[in-house]
């Protein structure tokens, strides 16, 4: 009696039905949280919708319980993994299918990571004033809180460029030191082009008070490559199913 | 063989002559050869600055004519006349230009305010109303009218500013030749006084530095307007490393007005160029002109070939005759749907046609490219365009393979849509403009948005062409069970292709705002549209691949895919617009409604069964 019903819940979570249910789900779950945006906020909007597991969506002022985009996520994990213990097969193409999908996974279990893991404050430095602490959340009426860090940060110099004869920015750099114990690690912190130090990694996100003010946003994130390593295995995953097919012409494309 | 070769040169040759109608028009018929020429040296190719791009006189024209008022031509006692043009007869008939209505205003009560009956007014209009628009556009209202009060008062200042462009004006000095002589000789008399003064210790004459004084005021006055809108403002005068205007020029303590310096060279030629056009002399314009290109080709900073270039492409405009000529291959696939006759040799004419269009297309995307020193899609217009030709390719790469005329039909709506769409996209500047700070890297400009675009392009292909199939099924009296079938094979497969990239191209953007402000997914609505793009994509190929759905519904899941790519590209524009430009916003949603309310027509034909067993 066990038996059969494991063996429900596995062909049940394996399903390929759920894996496409999941998906238009999840399409039509982005499209009402995106559409939320415009009345609560960006910030507001990823918390009631995307990282929950449940949630009361507001579709033009019905109040109606909808899974999250949390479940969503976590659902289609254990779909994934079920699926592939079900249906792996041998070949060039299921080893890329299989590539793909577990890969995928590992992309859903980073992107969940990210939200246990990952610290973001912003701090705004002045011209030749040490700073040591940066200030963690505060948006969206969340409370902020002061962080300290085990160094300080230190603006040597604030640059706008603009394109000439223009008021459009070509970009934004500040020059900064990071001071530690007494010794002193000089660095640039560009748009597109951060500097990391103890951990911690400093973008450029604002500046103020004519250029005097550099505002930097400050993460600590050690899952920080995950996300990249998954998309790489994915792309790769899908070349080795679809080269194959393009090349040969073969198969059922 | 033969008539087949015959065939094909016809269509070439009159593919080729739509194309090169625009610049022949303008060339023989409209154009005044001392502006708008392009095999001659003419105004049009003057190289100058605007907006941080050095540029041929006809765009930064035709930019400045379209910001105010939304056309690129203006019309002169009733002809029409080139946007250089009418930008050099401003700056030297200020009294007569000023009644030529080029100003555009859609808010009936501003029309109404301004005693005008139709859409257009002029700067003299404007004028006579200034104190009613000032405080209408200062009220601070949210309403329509202050809007459009806003944007009329913006527009009549950038005209001002723009009136500058070549010369000035002096307080009472006739002529823009003498004004750039008079200031000269009032800033030197002045000089003169204050020297003599300091020698004689005595205070100044002030009767010997009230003209300076005065020009002083004038040319200051222009600088700060000029500062106030300085993505307005046409530079032509050469000036240092760079461009200036003669105001900015004349206020420069520094500047070499000896026979080497070149600002003051060409700030007389401007002056007497002007001078030419107001007097109606225009031979003595044209030397005035040869002066000015033989002062700006020492300069090593400017690329005239590719100022030519972009000069030529304004006056051909691929993207028109490619218009022309993706309709003209419309009505050929029809004509040969209809006329089963001809239908090899109709197909064929439209195959050579549409060749022409989508080589039209990409003939200019590609030299847009080169212009710029940037990958093909860097804003929403080039995202359009570059999309819409490569959709286009890719059906007609299908279409002469003969997979199915779907794939014709697919490749002319593709890219007629999209030059379409792009060209009534509303004016936001310069198509070619500089990159703002985070966008100025090529590498990811390529890698993140060029690969999102092909994904997009893919989705778009795959859902014409199921549409196509959808729509044929209802005439094709129930006998239709291959036929879809086929059109579900090869609509997965570029269903899969556009996965694969629409897949990479959003996650490289997680890792592209992971780079630039350490988040590699924030919820953006942007960002969100592209995932839901995968996720469908993902859903469609799933359901076929594991053989959940017929394919008539997988067809219509494709076409579901136009939809949510629409919302994606451009409904989240909208929704963000939303809170600033309330016009668009009301003719960008007609348009997106009217598209997605099409897909949402075509999805129900897939209900229809066919004769005979389904798989």
């Amino acid at each position: 009696m066990k038996i059969t019903l494991f063996g429900k819940l596995f062909k049940l979570l394996s399903s390929p039905r759920l894996t496409v249910a999941l998906l238009v789900y999840g399409t039509l779950l982005v499209f009402i949280g995106t559409l939320a945006q415009r009345n609560v906020g960006i910030m507001e909007a990823q918390r009631t919708y995307f990282e929950s597991f449940f949630c009361l969506a507001d579709i033009g002022g019905l109040k109606i319980p909808m899974f999250g985009g949390a479940f969503v996520g976590a659902l289609g994990f254990v779909n994934i993994m079920f699926s592939g213990v079900r249906f792996t097969r041998f070949g060039l193409s299921g080893f890329g299918v299989a590539v793909t999908h577990m890969a995928l996974a590992l992309l859903i279990v980073s992107g969940a990571l990210q939200y246990f893991v990952r610290v973001e404050g912003s701090m705004a430095l002045r011209e030749g004033v040490p700073v040591d602490t940066i200030m963690v959340g505060g948006r969206d009426g969340a409370p902020m809180t002061v962080k300290k860090l085990p160094f300080s940060v230190n603006l040597k110099s604030f640059k706008e460029e603009k394109w000439e004869g223009s008021d459009i920015p070509k970009s934004y750099s500040s020059e900064v030191f990071f001071e530690h114990s007494g010794g002193r690690v000089p660095a640039v912190i560009k748009m597109n082009n951060p500097a990391s130090f103890g951990g911690w990694t400093f973008y450029q996100m604002s500046f103020g008070e004519g250029g005097k003010v550099s505002v930097l946003s400050a993460v600590k994130n050690h899952a920080r490559m995950l996300p990249w390593i998954s998309v790489g295995g994915v792309f790769i995953g899908m070349l080795i199913i679809f080269i194959p097919r393009v090349a040969g012409k073969s198969g059922r494309l | 063989m033969r008539f087949r070769n015959y065939t094909v040169s016809f269509a070439l040759f009159v593919s080729l002559a739509i194309l090169a109608a625009p610049l022949a028009i303008w060339e023989a018929f409209l154009g005044d050869p001392l502006y708008d020429s392009v095999f001659e040296r003419s105004v049009s190719s003057l190289p100058v600055m605007k907006a941080g791009r050095i540029m041929p006189l006809s765009s930064a024209a035709s930019d400045a004519l379209r910001s105010i008022g939304g056309r690129e031509t203006a019309t002169l006692d009733g002809r029409k006349i080139s946007a250089t043009k009418w930008l050099w007869r401003m700056g030297a008939l200020r009294a007569k230009m000023a009644d030529v209505p080029v100003f555009r205003t859609d808010n009936r009560d501003l029309q109404k305010l301004l005693g005008v009956d139709k859409r257009n007014y002029s700067y003299n209009d404007f004028a006579r109303r200034y104190e009613d628009i000032y405080s209408g556009a200062v009220s601070g209202q949210k309403t329509p009218y202050a809007r459009a009060c806003d944007d009329a008062l913006a527009s009549a200042l950038a005209y001002a500013v723009l009136a500058n462009t070549f010369g000035v004006e002096l307080p009472s000095v006739e002529g823009f030749g003498k004004a750039v002589s008079a200031w000269k000789s009032a800033i030197d008399a002045a000089t003169k006084e204050y020297a003599a003064a300091r020698e004689q210790n005595r205070k100044p004459d002030e009767s010997k530095l009230v003209e300076a004084a005065d020009y002083l005021s004038r040319l200051r006055s222009n600088v700060d307007f000029e500062k106030r809108y300085p993505n307005s403002v046409i530079r032509a005068l050469p000036y240092k490393g760079g461009f200036a205007t003669p105001s900015e020029a004349m206020l420069d303590r520094d500047l070499d007005w000896s026979k080497e310096g070149e600002s003051a060279k060409a700030l007389f030629s401007y002056g007497k160029m002007l001078d030419g056009i107001y007097s109606g002399n225009l031979v003595a314009a044209g030397d005035e002109l040869s002066k000015i290109f033989e002062i700006l080709e020492k300069k090593a900073s400017i690329n005239f070939f590719k100022v030519g270039l972009e000069n030529v492409i304004n006056r051909v405009d691929p993207f028109f005759g490619g218009f022309i000529l993706y309709m003209l291959g419309a009505l050929l696939i029809a004509l040969g749907a209809i006329w089963r006759k001809q239908r090899d040799r109709s197909w064929l004419v439209a195959k050579v046609v549409l060749a022409c269009a989508v080589g039209a297309q990409c003939a200019a995307i590609l030299a847009r490219m080169y212009i710029q020193m940037r990958p093909p899609v860097t804003n929403l217009y080039s995202s359009v365009v570059f999309t819409g030709a490569l959709a286009a390719l890719a059906g007609l790469v299908f279409f002469i393979k003969n997979r199915g005329v779907g794939f014709g039909v697919s490749s002319v709506l593709t890219g007629g849509v999209s030059i379409l769409v792009a060209v009534n996209l509303p004016h936001s500047g310069d198509t070619m403009g500089m990159m703002r700070a985070v966008l100025n890297s090529n590498f990811w400009l390529t890698v993140h948005v060029v690969t999102i675009m092909v994904g997009y392009c893919g989705v778009f292909l795959a859902g014409f062409a199921a549409a196509f199939r959808l729509v044929c099924n209802v005439f094709d009296k129930g006998d239709f069970g291959e036929a879809t079938g086929s059109a579900a094979r090869n609509v997965y497969a570029i269903l899969c292709f556009a996965l694969m990239f629409s897949f990479l191209g959003t996650m490289l953007g997680g890792v592209w705002a992971d780079m630039s402000w350490g988040r590699f997914w924030g919820w953006d609505p942007k960002e969100n549209g592209a995932l839901m793009i995968v996720l469908w994509c993902a859903a469609a190929i799933h359901a076929k691949a594991l053989r959940l759905v017929s394919d008539r519904v997988f067809l219509a899941l494709a076409v579901g895919g136009n939809i949510v790519v629409a919302w994606a590209w451009f409904g989240v524009n909208l929704m963000g617009v939303g809170l600033h430009s309330y016009g668009f916003v009301e003719g960008g949603w007609k348009w997106f409604f009217v598209f997605v309310g099409l897909n949402a027509l075509i999805i129900p034909l897939s209900l229809i069964k066919y004769k005979g067993a389904e798989k």
